[in-house]
């Protein structure tokens, strides 16, 4: 179970039941509209999502560089990213450490570029060896462009 | 005097939108007679590559015969070419090659330290204590 995200495309499909079954619980949606205000047509919004339980803070059109391979995803797809614990503005901030409701917000962003890290290599020494163990090192990266934030 | 607007040119970025698959073309060279082109003629007499290609839409796939090592070249709208050696290697690992290579986006691969690449202005502004009143700055 992939948490934080959700695919977007109708061939793919994520599960994050965690993050929707509180959705769902949650009774209201709060009444941001001095928020949306205060953003100048979302130029001036941010946005903190978690994906994986770490956070990320990000406005529209910034690019989100993880350090692995997200998994069930290909260049191209279109998230939805669903764990936003922080929206805001210059002069407001709504915060909710559980997850703001869903329907408050919308948060898109689209995987750009999954690639590599430049090669290195990593030693190792052993206790009582003289020689040093050579690992070859060339993690996954993945790209993600936010190409839609705004308060509903 | 007229007042006149500040020009503001739109910075192009794949993504926002519309996105746009970088690697457009990818040639795949292989020799008839040598035994490194053996996992590729084996991918291409399979018709495991047609599979491929039709699933890629966007990338048009180009197959020359020719004597030597067999290589794939992947080309991408940013004009730049990385050919990458695929003798001896078995049809999977081929196809591991070409499903990598075509998702980058061309450009040098480089090491991030940090987690969000902005090209925005700060939300909130970069603090400074000397663009506050005389009376309300920080003492020490």
């Amino acid at each position: 179970m992939i948490r934080g995200f959700m695919g977007l495309n109708a061939q793919r499909s994520f599960s994050s039941m965690s993050r929707l079954g509180n959705a769902a619980v949650r009774s209201a949606v709060p009444d941001l509209h001095t928020l949306k205000i205060s953003t100048n047509g979302s130029n001036h919004l941010y946005a903190i999502f978690k994906l994986h339980n770490m956070p990320y803070m990000v406005t529209k059109g910034d690019r989100v560089y993880l350090p692995f391979k997200l998994k069930n995803v290909q260049v191209g797809d279109k998230l939805k990213l669903n764990d936003v614990t922080t929206l805001g503005s210059p002069e407001f901030t709504y915060n909710d450490n559980k997850g703001i409701p869903q329907d408050a917000y919308e948060l898109t962003a689209s995987v750009v570029e999954i690639t590599r890290e430049p090669y290195y290599e990593v030693y190792r020494k052993k206790q009582r060896c003289r020689r040093l163990k050579t690992f070859p090192v060339e993690p996954f990266q993945t790209v993600l462009m936010v190409d839609e934030l705004k308060v509903n | 005097m007229p007042v006149k607007a500040i020009a503001k040119t739109s910075i192009a970025r794949n993504g926002i939108g519309a996105y746009i698959v970088p690697c457009h073309r990818i040639s795949l060279q292989y020799c008839n007679w040598g035994g490194s082109s053996t996992g590729l003629r084996e991918l291409l007499k399979t018709g495991r590559l047609d599979k491929l290609a039709s699933e890629k839409k966007g990338i048009f796939f180009d197959i020359n015969k020719k004597n030597g090592h067999p290589t794939a070249s992947f080309h991408y709208n940013n004009d730049t070419i990385k050919t990458v050696e695929i003798a001896n290697l078995k049809p999977s690992e081929i196809l591991a090659k070409i499903d990598e290579h075509s998702q980058r986006s061309g450009n040098d691969l480089f090491k991030f330290n940090h987690k969000v690449l902005s090209i925005n202005d700060s939300v909130r502004g970069i603090w400074s204590p000397l663009h506050t009143p005389k009376s309300h700055r920080h003492k020490i």
